[in-house]
């Protein structure tokens, strides 16, 4: 699974600003309607995935300067014109090297940083842990 | 060793750090966009003033407001922590 | 009014504390672990602060020979040196 091949400024956007592939296909998604916003509601039925987790995802999305939010919903939004650019690269690499994209999201080393603002969140539902398991 | 001087050698230690500390939050919260460092960067920030006060002034009246300072910088953390739990956050 | 002051800081100081050791405790983080160390010794020096100021209000404390304005000072030198540290080497 060569990793090599995909280029460096795509390699450095997915180790900054993607931490799952949930986030990843919000992002593609609202980048192939540049336009238009869209409701996480929306975006959560055409993924198809849970609304909780895409709205966390959005909200990060939104945080990191790559989506706007307002009260129509996120709309595809990125800082700068080399960010939009990567994520056109982003975008094509991932219709050919899925695989190797999202192998690279997980096996991102935990950020240390990320982990010291975590610890202050006192609900259970941010951890991985499932419910009703008991926290270490 | 109750010497005052090396009072104010700890104190000028612990107000740099509190100045370095600052600064490495203050970038973790440009690269995250996550507002609880920016918080600690202020608190750490606030803290690194209040000890600069506590060298230099002598007068106890004034020194207890110091503290209530030092206690702004606490509160702002507490307040920091509420928001993190407010707002439906990410998972990372 | 001043007691409360010192109490609260000693109270949200060790909040920090706690919270990073839980998160300390579940992720292995050692980032966690050093502004944990660095929030128990800036509980310490406020616990001290309240001692001092508190309990024995009229009198100049020592301890070891050690006068608690400078034990004190060491206490919050001792938790940032620690952060400071854990944020250079481990963030």
């Amino acid at each position: 699974m060569a990793a090599e091949d995909i280029p460096q400024n795509v390699v450095s956007f997915l180790a900054e600003h993607i931490d799952s592939v949930v986030q990843l296909e919000a992002l593609l998604l609202l980048h192939a309607n540049p336009r238009q916003p869209k409701p996480a509601a929306d975006v959560a039925r055409e993924l198809r995935i849970d609304p909780n987790w895409t709205e966390a995802a959005l909200a990060k999305l939104a945080q990191s300067g790559l989506l706007e939010s307002s009260a129509a919903g996120y709309r595809y939004a990125p800082r700068s014109a080399e960010l939009d650019q990567t994520i056109a690269a982003m975008a094509r690499e991932y219709q050919t090297r899925r695989v190797t994209i999202i192998s690279m999201i997980f096996s991102k080393p935990p950020d240390p940083i990320r982990q010291f603002a975590d610890a202050f969140r006192l609900r259970k539902d941010d951890r991985t842990e499932r419910p009703g398991e008991e926290a270490r | 060793m109750t010497n005052p001087l090396v009072n104010q050698f700890l104190l000028g230690a612990i107000v740099a750090c509190c100045l370095v500390a600052g600064l490495f939050f203050l970038r973790f919260y440009t690269r995250t966009h996550d507002r609880l460092l920016a918080i600690f960067a202020i608190a750490f920030w606030i803290l690194g003033l209040n000890w600069l006060a506590l060298a230099f002034i002598e007068k106890d009246e004034v020194r207890t407001w110091l503290y209530a300072v030092r206690l702004l910088a606490f509160l702002l953390i507490i307040l920091g922590i509420l928001d993190k739990n407010r707002t439906p956050g990410p998972r990372t | 009014m001043a007691e409360t002051v010192y109490v609260l800081c000693t109270a949200t100081s060790l909040l920090c504390a706690v919270l990073l050791a839980r998160g300390y405790l579940r992720t292995r983080a050692r980032l966690l672990l050093w502004s944990c160390l660095c929030f128990v010794f800036l509980s310490l020096n406020n616990a001290l602060l309240l001692i001092d100021k508190v309990v024995f209000p009229e009198v100049d404390i020592a301890f070891a020979n050690i006068g608690f304005g400078v034990l004190r000072s060491i206490m919050a030198l001792a938790g940032l040196l620690l952060l400071v540290f854990g944020l250079v080497w481990d963030a």
